[in-house]
């Protein structure tokens, strides 16, 4: 059974997707369009990942959040854990994740600005829609 | 009876507990030499673990680099993908982190799924060398590079 945690990223990926396909409808802030299909991939795999238990150097180890997991890996930032725990547990959507990872530090880089948002936005939408299915599924 | 004392030329006075031991000043040696041969020893330790760790820290950005190459001769080779431009960071002591700039075409293209895979199985096979954290951008021209630059990319390369 998902715990209030999990419910709570499951909700928060499920609002963050909303506000993307509605600016998308609207044609508007591509620079939001990827941060919040982002955020919205962030939150779906959170809520799939944890709690993660794994084992490590031969002792099982769980843990319940990014944070805990960030801390025992040593990890440089919260995104580097994510990243890390996504590549390493939940493999049939690690490629999609870290190609909104790197569009959404591109857009950083960018000044949040986009010439192509037709191919912006279907980069998104595939990556998104894999994200979300591996999660929920 | 009074607790028999010592006191160096300092000043400083500090109680001894046995009354069997005496004090013989000859005047050329005492705990100053000692707490100095102690400090410059510790000195000299730390100048050495110094050395040694920007050594290391240089023999690590060395082989980022050298990976960085490899990735770049094997992204043409195996899967025809040319970069506009790689920047690196070394972020931590034995982390590098590479961000790869590729042509909007190739950025957006399908081969980019093969080129994650790749890139993923590139840096396990690094794992044990390095931890290397591998980005990929594009079009050069319209990346603000003095942020990249703020945020640590010190060094690039161009094809």
């Amino acid at each position: 059974m998902a715990t209030s945690t999990q419910e709570n990223h499951k909700n928060h990926a499920l609002h963050n997707e909303k506000v993307y396909q509605f600016l998308k409808q609207k044609k508007e802030f591509i620079d939001w369009r990827v941060t919040t299909s982002f955020y919205a991939s962030l939150h779906f795999v959170e809520f799939k990942l944890f709690p993660l238990t794994t084992t490590f150097a031969g002792k099982k180890e769980t843990f319940q959040s990014i944070e805990e997991f960030r801390n025992f890996f040593g990890e440089k930032s919260k995104h580097a854990a994510r990243v890390r725990a996504v590549k390493d547990h939940l493999k049939e959507c690690r490629t999609e994740y870290k190609e909104l990872f790197d569009l959404s530090m591109t857009s950083r880089y960018r000044h949040y600005k986009f010439d192509e948002p037709g191919l912006v936005d279907s980069k998104i939408e595939r990556c998104l829609l894999k994200i979300k299915e591996s999660c929920l599924k | 009876m009074n607790t028999p004392s010592i006191e160096n030329n300092t000043g400083l006075q500090v109680n001894i507990p046995k009354p069997n031991w005496e004090q013989v000043d000859d005047g050329n040696y005492n705990e100053e030499h000692v707490i100095n041969a102690y400090l410059s020893g510790k000195e000299s330790a730390i100048n050495e673990i110094s050395d040694a760790l920007k050594r290391q820290k240089l023999e690590y950005l060395k082989t980022g680099m050298e990976y960085a190459d490899d990735l770049l001769m094997k992204l043409k080779e195996q899967h025809n993908v040319l970069f506009e431009k790689i920047f690196l960071r070394q972020s931590e002591f034995k982390n590098i982190d590479l961000l790869i700039v590729l042509s909007s075409e190739t950025f957006f293209a399908p081969v980019m799924s093969k080129i994650y895979d790749y890139t993923f199985e590139f840096e396990d096979k690094a794992a044990s060398d390095i931890e290397l954290d591998i980005s990929y951008s594009y079009d050069l021209k319209a990346l603000d590079t003095q942020k990249l630059l703020n945020d640590g990319y010190q060094y690039s390369r161009e094809p």
